[in-house]
């Protein structure tokens, strides 16, 4: 069991579950099943923009938000958790970037209240290696990840790039 | 409490003002102003304009506590709770450790606002910083001279907004409440004089007076130096910093004046435009 399962302590009952996948070849055919409606619905995110599980849980964790309070600001609960791990309010870009694309890698998957049935269906679908969630560092790509969140020379200096991140992520309603 | 097993904080912030509208809707309003609050902390952009600057901040390297979730509806942020001791209190513990530490010590008179110099330090009572004050003076004094070199000043320097994190002892700012972008050099010296002034009050409340006043003069002292080391614009802001200091007094005196005066003004405003209206019904 190499995924992760997270919890929220503002909403009791339920679970985000992260499963990464690094050496990734198909990333065309896994774009493909997420216009497949057989499939549950799974958040699928670039893994190399991401550079701490916290951060896809506090994305996480204002998507349910902003899910309980009806203001979402994209069509699905899992596309919510994409547009909130990007530091723009700029929707299109943010699922862009954050997003797969056909060259992805390593692919983070996340879903909200997931069943065993629907991982492991997932898991088929993806030709590339699992592994635990702490090869997220290593996988990360730090250029892309100063670029896209406009992190600052000084700023690393004094804060780790996750923390810098989680700023970006909470305070983004306010930029 | 915590979020997602990080200890949190949440802080009402306001709202912020909607369309402008009011006598000074299309100035700035003044950030000095006392007794301007719109709900919570009285930042007159409410959350946004906090966090914002929160986020100014830490761009240029200066500690704060991270925000994990700012909702702008409510003007509610959950912020991280930053484990460690308010300078203010960290003074008022090195006080104490001295008061049962020496009995006897007979302190020199001093008075409360002298010039910056060696000089001053000879005449008052030398009782040298313990490490700790000198090392969060020396991370103080640098973290404000970044802050001031990126062209930002808090307002709100005291013994509460500045916190020693535990695990390191490095320094902290929160409430940014007041907080605005400027490179005038006016506004950095009084936010360093006003950082002063608030040690100093501190320090006149505290159990032993002379002892606390005298290492509040110290510890600004060395924040003084250490900003002056670390900052690339020091022989501005230090011209206006004596300046600010001697007319310091006088310059609150004036403000509350004004504050008054604006006060009465805006009253009669509202009463003579009452009239005005009651005229214009009996006309009509």
């Amino acid at each position: 069991m190499l995924e992760s399962v997270l919890e929220f302590e503002a909403f009791p009952g339920r679970t985000l579950t992260l499963a990464l996948f690094k050496d990734c070849t198909n990333a065309k055919d896994v774009r493909a099943t997420i216009r497949d409606s057989s499939m549950a619905e799974f958040a699928y995110i670039n893994a190399a923009v991401v550079i701490d599980p916290f951060l896809v849980h506090l994305a996480g964790y204002r998507a349910l938000t902003a899910e309980s309070s009806g203001r979402l600001n994209t069509k699905s609960l899992h596309t919510e958790l994409i547009y909130n791990i990007s530091g723009t309010k700029h929707v299109a870009e943010s699922l862009k970037r954050f997003g797969i694309t056909d060259e992805c890698k390593s692919i983070l998957v996340a879903r909200f209240d997931c069943k065993h049935e629907e991982l492991a269906a997932l898991k088929s679908r993806i030709q590339g290696e699992e592994v635990p969630l702490t090869n997220l560092a290593a996988l990360a790509d730090v250029d892309l990840i100063d670029k896209y969140y406009k992190l600052t020379k000084a700023e690393l200096q004094a804060r780790s790039r996750a923390d810098a991140v989680a700023f970006r992520i909470g305070a983004k309603d306010c930029l | 409490m915590t979020l997602l097993g990080r200890p949190a904080i949440v802080l009402t912030l306001g709202k912020g003002v909607g369309p402008s509208s009011g006598k000074r809707s299309h100035k700035r309003s003044r950030p000095n102003d006392i007794g301007d609050s719109s709900g919570g902390d009285g930042a007159p952009g409410g959350i946004r304009q906090v966090v914002r600057s929160m986020l100014r901040a830490q761009k240029l390297g200066v500690l704060v506590p991270l925000v994990y979730d700012a909702d702008v509806v409510s003007g509610e942020a959950v912020m991280e709770a930053v484990a460690g001791l308010r300078l203010g209190d960290l003074l008022a513990a090195a006080v104490a450790e001295f008061e049962s530490g020496s009995g006897t010590w007979q302190v020199h008179k001093q008075r409360q606002v002298e010039p910056a110099g060696a000089g001053a330090a000879a005449e008052t009572a030398l009782k040298p910083l313990p490490p700790e004050l000198h090392r969060a003076a020396t991370l103080l004094g640098r973290t404000l001279a970044k802050l001031h070199d990126g062209g930002q000043v808090h307002n709100d320097l005291r013994g509460e907004t500045v916190i020693l994190r535990e695990h390191d002892g490095a320094v902290v700012l929160t409430g940014f409440s007041r907080s605005f972008n400027t490179i005038v050099a006016l506004d950095k010296a009084q936010d360093l004089a006003a950082l002063e002034t608030a040690l100093l009050g501190e320090a006149a409340v505290a159990q032993q007076p002379q002892l606390a006043a005298s290492f509040a003069i110290q510890l600004f002292e060395k924040v003084l130096s250490s900003y002056r080391s670390s900052s690339h614009l020091w022989s501005a802001t230090h011209n206006k910093l004596a300046e600010v200091r001697r007319t310091g007094a006088r310059q609150q005196e004036q403000q509350q004046q004004q504050a008054t005066k604006r006060a009465k003004r805006d009253a009669e405003e509202a009463a003579s435009e009452e009239e005005r209206e009651k005229g214009v019904i009996a006309h009509s």
